[in-house]
C-alpha cells in the first residue's frame, strides 16, 4: 500500500535561506527511478521566492521528472508565489514539470528575456544540443544593454554572464541542462546560474593535490586553477567572478556537490552543506561601482604588442 | 589590410568566434602587409579567445612578423589586459 510523500516548503525560499531550501528538497536523491505516486509539494508556507529560489525549484523539479522519482505528482497552494514565479520568467516552464517530460523540454527551449522600465529579466537555458554559445550570449546580451545601455554597468555585467555562460557551457552535457538567469534594477543586478552536471568539485579533482572538498572549491576560485589544463582555458573564469564580487562589494554563493562557498565583499567563508548534484552560481552585484576587467586583471608590462 | 572585429560585437568569448577570426585573420596572412584588427565596438573579449586566435597568429607567423604585422586598433582599455595576458600565456605555455 502507498502512503503520500510531502514536503513542505518553508517560507522563505531565497538566497539567504537557501541551504534549508535544499535540504528539505535533496530527498528527491533518494526516489531515482522509485515511481512513487502520493507525491506532494506544499506552499503553503511559501511568503517569498527569490530568482535563485525560483531556479533551484525548478532543477528539482526537473530532476524529479527527468528520474522517474514520482507518478503524477502534485502541488498545493503553488498559488501564492505564482505571481513570483511569473515574474521571473519561469511561470510556464514549472507549470510544465507537471505535465509532461516533453511539454518541460519544449518551454525549458521557450526561455524569454523581458525588458520593463523598471527591471530586467533574462532566463535563458544553456544546452549545448539546442543552439549555440554565440546564440545564448546574444539573447542575453540584447536584453542587458537595452536595460543597462553600454556604459560601464553594462560592462561589468556582460563581463560577469560572459564569464559564467562560457563556464557551464563548456561543462554542459546532455543532463546537466544548465539555465542562466539574471534579475536587474537600477541599484543592483543578480545573476544566478544552475545545472545538474559533474559540478565544480568533480571537474576539478584530478587537477589539484588535495582530496578534501572544501579545499577543492577554495581552489576554483584561485587564478590560473583549471579544469582542462593544457588547452586554450586559462583558469580565469570564477577567479574573475570572485574579484568582480570583491571589488564591487556584492555577494557570491556557489554550490557543488556537499560544499557552499560565499564571498560576502572581501569575507569568504566556505562550509560543508547538504548535498546538491551539479553546480550553481550566484552573484549580486551593485550597479554604483561598476568593476572592469581593467580593474581585475593588471596591466603588464607586456608591451611588444602593437596598439594603435 | 584592415579586418573590421564589429560583427562579432559585443563581447568575444566562444569556441566558434575566435575560430572564425582566426579564419579572417589567417586569410589575409599572405600578403606581406600589415593586418590591422579594428577592435571598435568590442567591449569584452575573453583571455581565452585572445589565447585562442592570437597564440594560433604567433605560431604562424613567429615573434618578429607578429608584433610588426599584427595591429591592434580602438582596443579599449577593457580589451588590452586579456590580449596580454592571452598571448603571455601562450608564449608561457610554449616556452617563447
Amino acid at each position: 500500500m502507498s502512503r503520500d510523500i510531502a514536503i513542505c516548503l518553508p517560507d522563505k525560499v531565497d538566497v539567504n535561506f537557501i541551504m534549508t531550501f535544499i535540504r528539505k528538497m535533496n530527498a528527491f536523491y533518494q526516489y531515482d527511478n522509485a515511481q512513487l505516486p502520493g507525491f506532494f509539494l506544499r506552499f503553503t508556507n511559501v511568503k517569498r521566492i527569490d530568482i535563485l529560489g525560483v531556479l533551484l525549484l525548478y532543477k528539482f523539479l526537473e530532476y524529479s521528472i527527468i528520474r522517474n522519482c514520482f507518478i503524477n505528482p502534485t502541488t498545493i497552494d503553488i498559488k501564492v508565489i505564482n505571481p513570483q514565479i511569473k515574474e521571473f520568467g519561469f511561470e510556464s516552464l514549472i507549470a510544465s514539470c507537471y505535465t509532461d517530460s516533453k511539454k518541460m523540454e519544449e518551454e525549458y527551449g521557450k526561455l524569454q528575456s523581458r525588458v520593463t522600465n523598471k527591471f530586467l529579466v533574462s532566463p535563458i537555458s544553456i544546452f549545448k544540443g539546442l543552439v549555440d554559445r554565440d546564440a545564448i550570449e546574444r539573447k542575453c546580451f540584447n536584453s542587458i544593454s537595452m536595460f543597462y545601455g553600454t556604459g560601464n554597468v553594462s560592462d561589468m555585467i556582460l563581463m560577469v554572464i560572459s564569464e559564467l555562460i562560457g563556464n557551464f557551457y563548456s561543462h554542459s552535457e546532455d543532463d546537466s541542462r544548465s539555465i542562466i538567469v539574471a534579475y536587474g534594477t537600477n541599484d543592483y543586478v543578480e545573476i544566478a546560474c544552475a545545472d545538474s552536471g559533474k559540478g565544480i568539485i568533480e571537474s576539478l579533482k584530478p587537477y589539484v593535490d588535495s582530496r578534501d572538498n572544501l579545499m577543492i572549491m577554495k581552489k576554483a576560485f584561485q587564478k590560473g586553477v583549471s579544469s582542462k589544463p593544457g588547452t586554450d582555458h586559462m583558469g580565469y573564469g570564477l577567479w574573475m567572478l570572485d574579484e568582480a564580487v570583491k571589488r564591487n562589494g556584492g555577494r557570491m554563493i556557489a554550490y557543488s556537490q556537499d560544499v557552499y562557498y560565499e564571498r560576502l565583499g572581501t569575507k569568504v567563508c566556505v562550509i560543508p552543506t547538504p548535498f546538491w548534484r551539479g553546480t550553481v552560481v550566484y552573484l549580486k552585484l551593485f550597479t554604483r561601482m561598476p568593476v572592469a576587467v581593467k580593474d581585475i586583471i593588471p596591466v603588464t608590462s607586456f608591451s611588444k604588442i602593437h596598439y594603435r | 589590410m584592415r579586418i573590421s572585429l564589429n560583427r562579432f560585437a559585443p563581447v568575444i568569448s566562444s569556441d566558434e568566434a575566435a575560430d572564425n577570426i582566426f579564419q579572417l585573420i589567417s586569410g589575409s596572412l599572405s600578403k606581406d602587409e600589415e593586418i590591422v584588427l579594428d577592435f571598435s565596438e568590442i567591449r569584452i573579449i575573453s583571455t581565452k579567445c585572445a589565447k585562442r586566435i592570437f597564440g594560433q597568429l604567433y605560431g604562424i607567423l613567429g615573434a618578429e612578423a607578429f608584433f610588426s604585422r599584427i595591429i591592434f586598433e580602438n582596443a579599449s582599455e577593457n580589451i588590452r589586459p586579456s590580449l596580454n595576458d592571452g598571448i603571455e600565456s601562450f608564449l608561457s605555455d610554449n616556452n617563447e
